[in-house]
């Protein structure tokens, strides 16, 4: 079964057990902001180089749409990101531009109810994770023996914790200030290793600020 | 013979005999001796000078007619129009002796109304032209006058004394050129004007109306009596002469210097100069020059020359009806050529040669090599093409037996095939150069000889003959690069070689006529000689850059130079009473004449050399009539100056160890000749100092093999002597002295300067050869022991060869390197050689088990067996890094190679390149490039890890030798991601390469 047909199964797995509490719950929320995205890098083992590959530091958006309860509830979310990919090596580098967009749903955990004016919480969940090259074809690259950059998309199982304060500005505006962790495994068709080796995982980790409306 | 092949034969020898010669541009008689020329271009006229007629003659330019004739008072000479149009200003040389009365005048015709005013002159006037500000300049042996047209108005610039002008009457058969010898043109910005008499050069500036003028001396007088202008008055030509805003620049070789025969017109916008300039070396006979008509006693043929600007370098000759007769012009758009001729003007569409019906070679030199593996008849292709693309007719000829053409004549294209037969040059072990004769009817250039050069050598000659068309003069190493240069005089160029393959790195544009070459003490520049510029070239070794040349003084052309560690020195040809040696300043890019040559006075001989020792020491001057000099750099000055015998050439070489060599006589630190070489093997053409050894080169005949000596300087001993492929060029009444010998600043060669171009000689040439072993066949793709009928080849053993070459030629040679490779018998065109690896392609005949011996001067190697599959497709790999290489496969969409980075996608097209796909359709013989649409025989089909992909063609790559290629569509649905199958599969032989394949 591909890692594609995977990640949809959890999503829907994931979105079945949490919307059918919801169900009982009283309010929900729609809101969206933005923060800065940051990567991890892997390292790649070449015939006559060690190159790092990772994500340069880029910025986020997202948008959502979630019920509250209690102390729990969830939230369907869409993530972009733009990060430019790089490879490096012994003062070399090369880079092309590249974006990620995530479909995700997570559950929230609140540590104090619903009245309270600041409400820290947790969150988990999974989706997928599309990488897409955006940069034009480089035929020749400086690590072309070790690895390489494509200017194609992958979409890769995705895994998300994290967590942030709520803040109740009024009944209908809450903000949000979290930390959102994007876990998947290296995206090999877009950092493709060619006589190196590559695997392991990405963090993204990104902080943002968002604005809720809640009915 | 059947009696109807006779007739066919005989018809067409009538035929033959019966056609004129196809000539080039349109004669208008005008019936007296025309003078000057203007154009005018929105009537589309042409206004001539009828000298002798008293008259101006129109011509329609459209029609070469003479639309009709204005009369004028007698003797109109020169002839202008103003910017407007609205006047044509004429100049009447009437310089009658008494008791003739002198009718020296100006006329003013108004165009449109024809009215005429005279106004008298009292000298007569030597040229008139127009400036842009609507006033003429009229020079007349005394003065310089500006006049008005619409006022009549004179006014006196300067005037010029000492300036004799002929009277009339003149001898019979004299034309106004002579009478006149006079010429004035315009630049076409009218900002400019210049002129030329017997005796001064007249600059003109339009704007500040200032004029400047000095005497000259030229000999052969500054013929023809014509003057043409850049556009911008940048430069012009002033008879054989060509001088820029600073001095004289550059000449046309050896000119007659007939003021009434010959002109010229300059295209600065193309960079071409259109002329004729009759050379010395006049024929004395009457006879006429196939494919010309013109019969002028004492005249070599008319033609007209298309040469580049910059250096007079001659691309084209057109052969021309008549001579050309005095001044020439251009239309302004370049296309047209309008020059006064022998029978009046002729027009000459120079925009349209490049359509007119022409024929040429595509090769130089045809090279004929016999060798262990190939004894019998050699061929070789000859192609014979009209540049305009045109079907033209032609024939070839040669005067040497035992050369066959086949055909020998028919139309354009043709590849005809040119064959010697060994046995009749049994006794020839050097290089008989010998040459085809191209010639057509129809063509209007005269086509260049074909070059033919046959070494037969024996097994004990020594040295790699390489191959390089055209006249070579000089040879030089580069001493800090691994370079060499040689110049090739007929195109004005310098070529620069790699040392170590042999390959030439560029060409080099030089002054007109390249002499000699020399590299500056501190290694970072070349400087080249020119004998017919005035100016020595000078190029970055690093860069290969040409930098601003060194202008020499007025008149002076630096044959030969030569870079002490203090002073540069030029040997120059002077165009006055004494040749001299001049000074350079590198840095000023200027040179100086020496006041005295130390105590001596500066006065040399026109055929000198000059060389210096590389330690910087000092410089030798060799001087063909016997006199050499030396030049001290300590003492910066010259501090010898002898003569022991009657006449000096050959080779010339100096030691770091106070040791010259002139010819066959090796002279001191004082330049006393202290001893003699060897005299049976002719004259030194090379030589070259090693420490305080030498080697030295030299031949009976330049036909004869040639040998190399090791010398020892100190006793002039001859330590050994091996015969070489052939012979080094030799000294001649041209070139007296000879530099053919140079060697390599690594030690891995030694090159010399020879018959067919150049012979490259190991370091150990003279060295007992050993045998060669072949130890392993692979094709050069792969590297596989999968070989098959026409691919490439690499042989791998020791011995293969003494040196490392690779070859230039096409077809590729049987022989390369002293080394010549066969296959049951059949030789092998080679690529590359090398001691451990040769490079190859399998004749297409041999096919099954076959056998492979190679031959070189160490012996035959041992029998190598291998097995020649029908097909063995392999696909040729290309490195993107040192250790990481990808098959050659190129997707369409980029032309670019797939690589990880570039993977294969749906819908692609692919290009694969790979050798050893057999034989093809037409079939071809092997050493030859593909013509286009050769498809294989056995057809192949390709899949990515069992897709098939579509096959669109499978053919050798056109131009190419031995490399084929397929073109296979990529469905949707071939199998994606890293390390894809992508197999070839032909007969009964697959391969397999990894691709990346994504969506």
């Amino acid at each position: 079964m591909s890692s594609h047909r995977i990640g949809l199964i959890m999503l829907a797995g994931l979105i079945a057990g949490t919307m059918g509490p919801a169900a009982f719950g009283q309010r929900f929320e729609v809101g969206g902001g933005g923060g800065v995205s940051f990567y991890n890098k892997r390292t790649v083992t070449g015939p006559s180089a060690t190159v790092d590959a990772a994500f340069k530091p880029g910025y986020s958006f997202n948008g959502y749409l979630g019920q509250l309860g209690n102390k729990l509830g969830g939230e369907l979310r869409y993530s972009y990101a733009s990060n430019e990919m790089e490879l490096s090596s012994g003062g070399k580098s090369f880079t092309m531009s590249g974006r990620t967009q995530a479909v995700h749903y997570d559950l929230a955990f609140y540590f104090n109810d619903k009245k309270a004016k600041v409400r820290p919480y947790v969150l988990a969940g999974g989706g997928m994770k599309q990488y897409t090259g955006t940069g034009g074809a480089s035929i020749m690259q400086p690590f072309i023996s070790a690895v390489v950059l494509t200017n194609t998309s992958e979409w890769k199982p995705l895994v998300t914790a994290g967590g942030g304060i709520r803040v109740v500005l009024n009944p209908k505006l809450h903000l949000r200030a979290e930390v959102l962790t994007y876990m998947t495994q290296v995206p090999t068709k877009i950092i493709t290793p060619v006589l190196g080796k590559l695997d392991g995982w990405y963090f993204d980790i990104v902080p943002s600020i968002n604005l809720s409306y809640v009915w | 013979m059947p009696t109807y092949r006779l007739w066919i034969a005989a018809i067409w020898l009538a035929l033959s005999a019966g056609a004129s010669a196809q000539t080039f541009g349109k004669v208008v008689a005008l019936g007296g001796n025309s003078a000057d020329l203007v154009l005018d271009e929105p009537r589309r006229v042409l206004y001539v000078a009828n000298f002798t007629a008293n008259r101006v003659d129109v011509v329609s330019i459209d029609s070469g007619t003479v639309e009709r004739s204005i009369n004028v008072a007698s003797q109109p000479s020169s002839v202008a129009l103003s910017p407007d149009g609205k006047y044509l200003v004429v100049g009447h040389y009437g310089n009658f002796a008494a008791p003739g009365t002198p009718r020296n005048a100006l006329t003013v015709i108004e165009v449109e109304t024809r009215n005429k005013q005279t106004f008298a002159l009292s000298d007569p006037p030597f040229g008139v032209a127009f400036g842009l500000d609507g006033k003429a300049l009229v020079v007349t042996s005394a003065q310089f006058i500006l006049f008005d047209p619409e006022f009549g108005t004179m006014q006196v610039l300067d005037t010029v004394s000492g300036v004799t002008a002929k009277t009339l009457p003149q001898p019979p058969a004299s034309f106004p050129t002579q009478i006149v010898g006079a010429s004035l043109q315009a630049s076409a910005d009218g900002l400019k004007i210049f002129g030329v008499t017997d005796t001064i050069l007249i600059r003109y500036d339009v704007a500040t109306h200032y004029v400047s003028s000095g005497g000259y001396v030229a000999a052969p007088p500054l013929g023809p009596r014509a003057i043409s202008v850049a556009k911008d008055g940048s430069y012009h030509l002033a008879g054989w002469a060509m001088f820029d805003s600073l001095s004289a620049l550059s000449q046309f070789p050896n000119p007659k210097g007939l003021l009434n025969i010959g002109s010229h017109a300059i295209d600065s916008d193309r960079g071409i100069i259109y002329a004729e300039v009759p050379e010395g070396a006049a024929s004395t006979t009457t006879t006429t020059t196939p494919g010309t008509s013109s019969v002028t006693a004492g005249l070599p043929p008319a033609f007209l020359m298309v040469t580049d600007a910059d250096n007079l370098a001659v691309r084209e000759r057109l052969k021309l009806p008549e001579h050309l007769a005095g001044k020439g012009i251009l239309s302004s758009d370049g296309l047209v050529m309008y020059a006064l001729s022998e029978s009046g003007v002729m027009i000459l569409p120079v925009g349209r040669v490049y359509e007119s019906p022409r024929v040429a070679a595509l090769q130089e030199d045809l090279v004929f090599r016999s060798n262990g593996c190939n004894p019998g008849v050699v061929t070789r292709d000859l192609t014979i093409v009209d540049p305009s693309g045109a079907n033209t007719e032609f024939s070839l000829s040669t005067l040497t037996p035992g050369i066959r053409i086949s055909p020998s004549r028919g139309v354009t294209p043709l590849t005809v095939q040119v064959s010697i037969d060994p046995g009749s040059f049994v006794n020839q072990k050097g290089t008989q150069s010998t040459v085809i004769t191209l010639r057509s009817a129809t063509a209007v250039n005269i086509p260049k000889t074909v070059r033919v050069l046959i070494n037969l050598p024996e097994p004990d000659q020594r040295g790699t003959m390489v191959n390089v068309p055209g006249t070579l003069v000089d040879l030089l190493a580069d001493p800090a690069r691994n370079r060499f240069f040689i110049v090739r005089q007929d195109t004005n160029e310098v070529l620069v070689f790699d040392g170590s393959s042999y390959r030439q790195l560029a060409a080099l544009r030089a002054g007109n006529t390249p002499t000699s070459m020399a590299i500056t003490f501190d290694r970072r520049y070349l400087l080249v000689g020119n004998d017919n510029s005035q100016y020595a070239n000078v190029y970055d070794l690093e860069t290969l850059e040409q930098g601003p040349p060194i202008r020499f003084p007025f008149g002076h052309y630096p044959r030969a130079l030569a870079s002490s560690a203090r002073a540069i020195l030029a040997a120059t040809r002077v165009a006055g009473p004494k040749h001299t040696i001049d000074r350079v300043d590198i840095f000023g890019r200027s040179a100086i004449e020496l006041p005295t040559l130390g105590i001596f006075d500066n006065t040399i001989n026109i055929n000198t050399a000059l060389v210096a020792s590389s330690n910087g020491g000092s410089i030798m001057a060799a001087q063909v009539d016997g006199n050499v000099l030396l030049y001290n750099a300590n003492a910066d000055t010259f501090t010898i100056s002898r003569k022991d015998s009657t006449a000096l050439a050959g080779a010339y070489a100096a030691s770091n160890f106070d040791e010259f060599v002139i010819g066959n006589t090796i002279y001191n630190a004082s330049l006393v000749p202290v001893r003699q070489l060897d005299n049976t093997v002719g004259l030194s053409s090379g030589f070259a100092f090693l420490g305080t050894a030498g080697y030295r080169t030299g031949a009976l005949t330049p036909g004869s093999p040639g040998v190399i000596q090791r010398v020892d300087p100190s006793t002039g001993a001859v330590a050994k002597t091996t015969r070489m492929v052939e012979a080094p060029i030799l000294s001649s009444t041209t070139s007296a002295f000879t530099r053919t010998l140079a060697l390599l600043p690594d030690n891995s060669g030694i090159i010399n300067l020879t018959t067919s171009g150049f012979t490259v000689l190991g370091w150990n040439y003279d060295a007992s050869a050993a045998t060669p072993q072949i130890s392993k066949v692979t094709n050069a793709a792969d590297r596989s022991r999968a070989v098959a009928p026409g691919g490439l080849i690499i042989v791998q053993g020791t011995n293969l060869s003494a040196v490392n070459i690779a070859s230039q030629e096409k077809p590729l040679p049987v022989a390369l390197g002293e080394s010549c490779l066969s296959v049951n018998g059949l030789a092998v065109p080679m690529l590359m050689v090398s001691p451990s690896q040769i490079n190859a392609q399998l004749p297409y005949q041999a096919e099954g088990n076959v056998t492979m011996v190679l031959y070189t001067p160490g012996g035959a190697s041992d029998n190598f067996n291998l097995t020649i599959l029908p097909t063995a497709p392999s696909v040729f790999r290309t490195a993107l890094t040192d250790d990481y290489s990808v098959p050659t496969v190129i997707r369409a969409a980029n032309g670019a190679v797939v690589t990880p980075a570039n993977p294969i996608r749906n819908d692609d097209e692919l290009y694969i390149y790979l050798t050893g796909m057999g034989k093809t359709n037409p079939e071809i013989p092997a050493g030859i490039p593909a013509p286009a649409e050769t498809t294989v025989l056995v057809e192949p089909v390709v899949d990515i890890n069992g897709y098939q992909l579509p096959l669109v063609s499978a053919n050798l790559v056109p131009g190419q030798i031995g490399i084929n290629e397929i073109r296979v569509k990529v469905p949707f649905k071939v199998p994606k991601g890293m390390n894809q199958k992508l197999q070839i599969r032909q007969g009964g032989y697959s391969s397999v390469v990894d691709v990346r394949v994504i969506d």
